[in-house]
């Protein structure tokens, strides 16, 4: 049986209205054909590659151009943005709401990027809070949050969670990409307050469906650190008793609310940390073998568990 | 006769369910309404959530991995002939194994039966290439490369109409990407050769296209049709594989010319660079299909990206700006056109959100989002301080010095 011909026969049995006959056969046989998300992402690269050149120009013109013409043009550019975000945007609510038009989410996000942009290099160029320069990072990152939550936008809140952990001190540096314990404890840190914000404000019923950006920030940083720290210091340490808290959490709460995506962060980075310890003890005492044979057993059984797993939640596709 | 191990009735009740599924979270059809689809619709095969089928792939693969590692230990085999034997020995169980629980528990894309199959193809094609490079005098490396690309490109094939795995066909078409490269012929040839065989596999996949097919079967058929596309595309782009060098570190490309081609078949490949992602709109709008729509959209943006390394034109570093600005000129300029039609389409085409994608947490924009702080500050922290005009004595008086 076909789409058409499933919806014929609800439409016959009057299952089905006839309005929604007519729509749902337009839009099967491809006569009404929506380009929305690929006029979004067309917007969206455009954004992206407007502030890529942006830093681009700037980096490379900057004896030519001067601090005036960066700033002023930066400055108008973030002014203009917002300014029309602020005149065309809908009021502010606790639940979604809708943008205006397809490309208001993108010049939200151009705002923000070029008011980053504009504040990076001032703070670059004039060393305005000396010591303390990369309170720059926080006032931004405050910011970004009233915009996120002022127009309801999650690039904008995507935005404002990586620029607090850029104040927290992260950065992209892959040369440098180590978990030293001074970054451990900040990213413990910073994925506990992320999570801690994130549902608070969901429980208080602000904006409830930000709750997976929260989440997805705060667990990786939660278990980046949690799994760094067990490599370090090994099976009798605070950081193996708190990934097993936190990966029971997880776990328990994904499968309560059927967020299978929590529970695969949780089922692997809970691996790696349980395989890293095994071989770790393994390696010294015994042959190879026995770290195949671990392989094997673990495999199995976590390929058994999921599978009860899933045969108890009934999940569906 | 059908090959596949899945009956068509069921492929296309999983792919109605599908439909029905986005619908009701569109707002189109009631839960109550949806649930009759469900109910008439059962296909009795056993599907999972995309991270369960992920989960489940890993951890087969891994077990499938280490009980290869296990055996070779036991064995304490170390040379690659009998590496290769025991390769070739485990792929066939791996296979059946994967026949035996679709078979068996009607599995569909279940993770477990894919990490299977996909370990026996890598066990089959790895085992039977290490079993040739250990004979005597075995073939050179472009012989074995070609046997390697033929085992991978047939194998995957027959997963694809055994077990309908789209990316098996997609592994089949790139494996078969590497024939013309293997005759030691000229570029030019390597290039020509590799665009007819794309060439005609596109036109094949358009051919057999008709009417009566199944729906699911159509929109196979159209990612593979994108898939096709993109690989005629990047076969004629001689500039695609420098254009993050050009546009980022501003380099000059004079110093290879033609890209090291004919002047003649370079101009060619140029007009095609324009000509192939037109070609493609045209047919994607015409049939209305959003793989291809999609993938001549990106292939046109690559042109664009490269039109200057074509001219051997200067890269600015502001040349990202002016584009970045072109593209939502562009989409502003559909959008609005769109929005003037009648009932806010044209032709059908409408820039309204009908059908709302499945969220899965973090989406890709939001990742580049999250990433921009780390951009911004890279690309302000390591611009240079401009030295004051009056710093150092640069703009002193007559007769002052830096010292003074």
């Amino acid at each position: 049986m076909g789409v058409l011909q499933l919806l014929r026969q609800m439409h016959a049995e009057g299952t089905l209205s006839s309005t929604q006959l007519d729509v749902l056969t337009a839009i099967h046989k491809k006569e009404r054909f929506s380009l929305h998300y690929e006029l979004r992402g067309l917007i969206y690269t455009g954004v992206f590659l407007i502030i890529l050149g942006a830093g681009l120009t700037i980096r490379t013109y900057l004896t030519e151009l001067g601090h005036l013409a960066i700033i002023t043009t930066l400055s108008l550019g973030t002014a203009a943005a917002l300014g029309y975000c602020f005149y065309r945007g809908q009021p502010c609510s606790r639940d979604t709401v809708p943008s205006p038009n397809i490309g208001f989410d993108y010049v939200l996000f151009l705002g923000c990027s070029l008011y980053s942009l504009d504040m990076a290099y001032i703070e670059t160029q004039f060393h305005l809070l000396g010591d303390s320069w990369d309170g720059y990072l926080l006032v931004s990152a405050a910011l970004f949050f009233y915009l996120a939550y002022r127009f309801d936008n999650r690039l904008v809140l995507s935005l404002a969670l990586g620029t607090l952990a850029a104040w927290f001190g992260f950065k992209l540096n892959w040369a440098g990409f180590s978990f030293w314990d001074y970054h451990r404890l900040y990213a413990i840190a910073f994925g506990l307050l992320s999570l801690a914000a994130g549902v608070s404000l969901w429980r208080l019923g602000i904006k409830q469906h930000f709750l997976d950006i929260y989440l997805n920030f705060a667990l990786h940083f939660l278990f980046i650190a949690l799994v760094s720290g067990v490599f370090a210091h090994g099976l009798l340490s605070l950081y193996f008793a708190g990934l097993v808290v936190i990966g029971a959490v997880v776990i328990f709460d994904a499968l309560q609310r059927r967020t299978f995506l929590y529970f695969l962060y949780a089922v692997l980075y809970g691996y790696v940390a349980l395989s890293y310890l095994v071989i770790d003890t393994l390696k010294p005492a015994y042959s190879t073998g026995w770290i195949f044979a671990y392989f094997i057993v673990s495999s199995l059984v976590v390929v058994r568990l999921i599978m009860k797993i899933s045969r108890r939640f009934k999940e569906a596709p | 006769m059908n090959i596949c191990l899945y009956a068509p009735e069921q492929e296309e009740s999983l792919f109605i369910r599908k439909r029905a599924k986005t619908w009701q979270r569109s707002g189109l059809i009631s839960e109550n309404q949806f649930k009759i689809i469900e109910e008439r619709t059962s296909s009795q095969l056993a599907e999972t959530s995309l991270f369960f089928r992920i989960l489940y792939f890993i951890f087969t693969w891994i077990c499938l991995g280490a009980t290869i590692g296990f055996v070779a230990w036991m064995l304490d085999l170390d040379n690659e002939g009998s590496i290769g034997f025991l390769f070739l020995l485990f792929s066939i169980p791996f296979y059946v194994l994967a026949e035996y629980l679709v078979r068996r528990y009607r599995v569909f894309r279940h993770g477990i039966e894919e990490a299977l199959v996909l370990m026996s193809l890598a066990l089959f094609c790895g085992g039977a290439v290490m079993l040739v490079l250990s004979l005597p005098g075995h073939p050179d490396d472009n012989q074995m490369m070609l046997l390697t690309a033929s085992l991978v490109c047939l194998f995957s094939f027959w997963l694809y109409i055994r077990f309908g795995f789209l990316y098996a066909a997609l592994i089949s078409t790139v494996a078969l990407g590497f024939f013309p490269f293997q005759f030691s012929l000229p570029p030019i040839w390597e290039r020509s050769l590799l665009f007819l065989l794309l060439g005609l596999l596109f036109l094949m996949s358009l051919q057999t296209e008709c009417d009566t097919l199944e729906d699911f079967r159509k929109k196979r058929k159209g990612i593979i049709q994108a898939c096709l596309f993109m690989g005629l595309y990047l076969t004629v782009n001689l500039r695609i594989f420098t254009v993050a060098e050009s546009w980022f570190d501003q380099i000059s490309l004079h110093f290879t010319p033609y890209a090291g081609f004919p002047p003649i078949f370079y101009w060619v490949s140029y007009i095609l660079t324009v000509l192939i992602p037109a070609l493609g709109l045209y047919l994607g709008i015409q049939h209305r299909k959003r793989a291809l729509i999609n993938a001549a959209g990106i292939a046109l943006v690559l042109s664009l990206a490269t039109n200057k390394d074509y001219l051997g034109l200067k890269h600015y570093a502001w040349d990202p700006m002016i584009f970045g600005a072109t593209l939502i000129l562009a989409a502003v300029l559909i959008i609005h056109w769109l929005a003037k039609g009648e009932d806010k389409a044209r032709c059908g085409f409408t820039t309204e959100s009908i059908l709302k994608p499945e969220r899965y947490g973090l989406a890709l924009p939001e990742i580049g989002a999250a990433v921009m702080p780390g951009v911004t500050t890279a690309s302000t922290e390591t611009a240079p301080v401009v030295p004051s005009p009056f710093e150092g004595g640069q703009s002193g008086g007559g007769g002052a010095s830096r010292n003074f």
